[in-house]
Formats: structure tokens, sequence, C-alpha cells
């Protein structure tokens, strides 16, 4: 086990999360002050949720913003009551090292204890707050999301990725963390997306790490197309790493004619012409566009069973409440969520996937 | 040291040998491209004598447009040697201009608003636009493997090659600019 990783590793983790509650410390956001905002539209895609939030929303607002505030007591109340106790258990540790002359095992048995414990303090603290917000999101981001129409959105997720792995898109791993699935309709194309944070563990025994292999949205959209075959794109890795690619795929490479396009994507296929039939000239633009929409990040597709999988790589986690340390409203986390939607839409717009080709 | 000199050359006949086999692969690979087309070219020969009994049915004084676009479809269905490039670009110059003629039957079906309306009419519309998409997306993949084929050939020593191995440059499957504009049918009979 190498020390010096997991102890800067659960050292920064844990100052982040000890970071996070200072306000908490200070003891923000436990007084509701001032009235309730109405929901102004600044957005377009924000135009007619202010009815829409005012008969499905605020008659909410008064019951989780008393819950908002039980929630910071407690989490504040544990907080102050654990602080005194590690405070001396930490102090008793290290003054007994010292006394030992900061001998190499007791050394190797404190400092991860030590991190291990503040793990511990950290959760056991943020636990009604965790609540708080996982209620919002069962109870309240489906209220919102059904503005958009017939929507569903569902939080928690059992581990869903690999109903895709015949797709030939989903990256090795060995665990997978899924939340936030919502699954609908828009404009005739159906919608089932869910975020999700894959990881491997890789190294030797003496050297092991876990590797985030990917983090972000995956979308599974119908197509306006019938094909029979499977065509994949993938990033582009370069020459080496796409010949290797090709030798031990059962997929043949599909050289297309956009150098923009064949520059950021290699794409395989078992049927060349089908491969063309799907990535047509101005889809292949399109694609292009998405991917510097979404800042130049991996966007792999892949065509299979008259299915578009997409995986698109987001470091930020999306579909989240705002933050507990202001007055509950649901207006941020409204804007937030419908913006994330629109983003989302905006695939099946640029992508054109509404187009009927006459099928 | 003696032997280096039958090393080269057996090294030299390895390398002609792959260039060789691969120029027969590319052969064959335009040769299955072009059958792609072919495919794709004779549903869409399939779907016109319905598009044509419907438009007919409106379409009284359009005769000399229906007419071209039969005699188009004749003249494009005809059988062709796969292996002469003369007879593969008459056949895809064939094909080009039928396309052409069916644009502008189609055009013209606008001026008509019960055939635009008509609900087997506009079925085999859809029908007709995806089967166009499908030639299209197979005349891709051809001039992409018609053009391996043809560097292949044409760089040194595939030339020297390229008639062992049976092959001969290829016509590519280009949107011809003359069969945009008004085609006379009788010109390719």
């Amino acid at each position: 086990m190498r020390l010096p990783k997991l102890w800067s590793g659960g050292v920064i983790g844990v100052l982040r999360s000890f970071g996070a509650l200072f306000p908490l410390l200070i003891g923000r956001g436990l007084n509701s002050h001032g009235v309730i905002q109405e929901f102004t539209e600044d957005e377009p895609f924000e135009v007619g949720f202010a009815v829409h939030y005012e008969k499905h929303l605020k008659p909410y607002v008064d019951e989780f913003e008393s819950r908002r505030i039980v929630a910071l007591r407690k989490a504040r109340s544990r907080l102050f009551t654990i602080l005194p106790v590690m405070a001396v258990a930490l102090t008793f540790g290290y003054y007994a090292l010292f006394l030992n002359g900061w001998d190499e095992e007791a050394k190797n048995a404190i400092f991860p204890g030590t991190v291990i414990a503040l793990v511990a303090i950290v959760w056991w603290v943020n636990r009604s707050l965790n609540a708080y917000q996982a209620s919002i999101k069962s109870d309240i981001f489906p209220e919102i999301v059904e503005f958009l129409g017939d929507y569903q959105f569902t939080a928690d997720i059992d581990a869903r990725i690999n109903r895709f792995k015949d797709f030939g898109i989903v990256p090795s791993h060995d665990s997978e963390s899924s939340e936030d699935r919502i699954v609908g309709e828009y404009k005739g194309v159906h919608i089932d997306l869910f975020e999700t944070r894959l990881t491997e563990t890789r190294g030797s025994e003496e050297d092991r790490q876990t590797v985030t292999v990917f983090k972000g949205v995956v979308i599974s959209l119908s197509m306006n197309k019938r094909f029979e075959g499977k065509t994949i794109v993938l990033k582009d890795q370069g020459r080496l790493v796409n010949w290797v690619k090709d030798k031990f795929s059962n997929l043949e490479t599909v050289k297309l004619e956009d150098p923009r396009f064949e520059k950021e994507f290699e794409i395989y296929s078992n049927d060349q012409v089908e491969a063309r039939y799907l990535l047509t000239p101005s889809f292949m633009n399109r694609l292009s566009d998405l991917r510097a929409a979404f800042g130049g990040k991996g966007i792999e597709c892949s065509f299979f069973q008259n299915n578009l999988l997409m995986m698109i790589s987001i470091e930020r986690n999306m579909f989240e409440p705002g933050s507990i340390f202001e007055r509950e409203d649901f207006i941020d986390d409204a804007k937030s969520l419908l913006k994330e939607m629109t983003t989302i839409f905006q695939v099946v717009d640029t992508l054109q996937l509404d187009l009927d080709v006459g099928l | 040291m003696d032997n280096l000199p039958w090393i080269i050359v057996i090294v030299v006949l390895v390398l002609l040998y792959f260039w060789y086999a691969s120029i027969v692969s590319k052969r064959n690979r335009a040769r299955e491209a072009l059958s792609g087309i072919d495919v794709q070219l004779k549903k869409r020969s399939n779907l016109i004598p319905n598009i044509l009994t419907v438009a007919k049915r409106f379409m009284e004084h359009e005769k000399e447009l229906l007419t071209g676009v039969t005699e188009l479809r004749t003249h494009a269905d005809t059988d062709y040697d796969a292996s002469d490039p003369d007879a593969v670009k008459e056949h895809l110059q064939a094909a080009s201009a039928l396309a052409s003629g069916m644009g502008r039957l189609m055009v013209a079906v606008e001026a008509y608003p019960d055939l635009k309306s008509d609900e087997t009419m506009l079925q085999a519309q859809r029908t007709y636009n995806e089967v166009e998409a499908q030639i299209a997306a197979a005349r891709r993949f051809y001039n992409a493997a018609v053009t391996q084929l043809n560097n292949s050939i044409e760089i040194f020593p595939g030339s020297l090659l390229a008639g062992l191995a049976k092959a001969r440059v290829m016509p590519f499957y280009e949107a011809d600019e003359g069969s945009k504009g008004p085609v006379d049918a009788s010109a390719f009979l």
C-alpha cells in the first residue's frame, strides 16, 4: 500500500468535505429570510414554467423549507458534538506518537486511521443533508420534469450500463455508480438517459489504483432510420491505437470524406454502405458541432438495434439540487434542471433525429 | 554475402506479390461496392412503375415526361459487364439520368394538389426518398473503393501488375451536371 498517496488522497477528500461544512459551522442558511420570489422566465426554455411553478411547486415550498432547516440543525448539532471528541482523540493520539518518537508502525496505523475517522465524521454529519437533497430529487424533480412533457425522473437507479454492452462503446470497468434516469419522448424521439461513473481497478497487488474510465451521461435515442448492422463512432486516439483496434475488432474501419470528422473520430462498422447511410455528410457535421458544444470532450456513439447510444463525458454532476444553505424555493433547482434537459434536447435537435425520412 | 542478391530478389518478389494481392483485393472491393449500388438501383427501379401508375391517373398532360421516365428506367435496367470500365461508366450515367428524370417528375407532382396529397403517392415518395438515401450511401462507398483501386493501379509498380490482376481504372459515380438539365431519352437508346 502506498501510504503517501492514500494519505494525500484521503486528506484532499476530507479537506474538501470539511470545506463544504464550513458554512454549517458558521450557521449559514439556518434562518428563512424574505418572501418567496416569483419564478421569472429568463430563458426561452423557461417560457410557461412560471404558471407550472405556481401550481405544482410553490405549494411545497414551506414544507421543504422547514425540512431544510431541520436537516441543517441536525447536521450542525452532530458537528458540534463530534468536533470536541475528535479534537481530544487526535490530541491524545498524536501526543502518544510523539512520545514514542514517531514510531514507523504507529505512524502507519494512525495516519490512515485519522483519515478514516475524518471521513466517517463527514459522512455522519452529512447524513441529514444528503437525505434532504435526496428528497428534493425524488419529490420535486419529477414535478419540474413534468413541465417538459411525459417524462419520468428517477434519482436512485440500479446499475444499467451493461444492458448496452453489445453496442460496443461501453468501456471495460469493475464498478458502476449510476443515478438520475430520465425517460420520455422529445419530438417523437424516445429518450432514455442516466448519469454514470465507471471505474476500474488497475495495477499490481502493491500498487492498485482505482481509475475513472468514464464519467458523464449515457443517452439512448430511437432512430428515425432503420438499419440492421452495427456502426460505432469512437474518439480518434491516434494511428497506433486505431490500427490495433482495427486489427482486433470484428468491425471494419470506415473512412469517410469529412476531414474534420475523420480527425476527431474513428468509425467502425460491419456494413460499409450502412455506415455511410447513417453518417451522412450533414450528420457528421452536426456530430462535430455537438462535440464542440460539449467543450470538445469525449463523445462516442453507437448505432445498433435501431437505436443510437451516446456516451458524453461530462465532469460536473448533472441534475443536482441547489445549495442547501440557500432558502428553499425550488427556483434555482428548476432553472438548473430545465437548462440541463435543454442541453440534452439539443442533442436531438442538432442531430435532427426527429426528421421524418419516410420510413 | 554470396546469397545477398538472391535475398534481394526474394524480397522484391515478395513485395510485388503483396502489391499484386492488394490490387486484387481492391478490385474485388470495388466490384462489391458496385454490386451494392446495383442492389439499391434495382429497388428504385421496382418502385418506379407504382409511382408512374399513380401519377398517370392525375397527370394526363405529362405523357412525355412519364414516357421519358419509363424509357430511362428500361435503359438503366440493361445488363452490363461489371469488369469493363466503359460499360460501368455508361451504366452509372444511365442511373444518374433516371434519377434526374424522377427528380423532374417529383417536381411536376407538386403542380397537382390532388396527386400531391394522395396517400399512395405520399407513401411511394417516402419509400423512394429512403431508397435514394441508400443509393447515396452505396455511391459513397463505391467512390471510396474506386479511389483506393485507382490509386493502387496508377502508382508504380501497380501499373505493371494491374494487367496481371485483371484490374483497370474504374469510373467514379458522380453527380452528372449534364443530367440536371433536360434529358433526351432517345440519346441513350
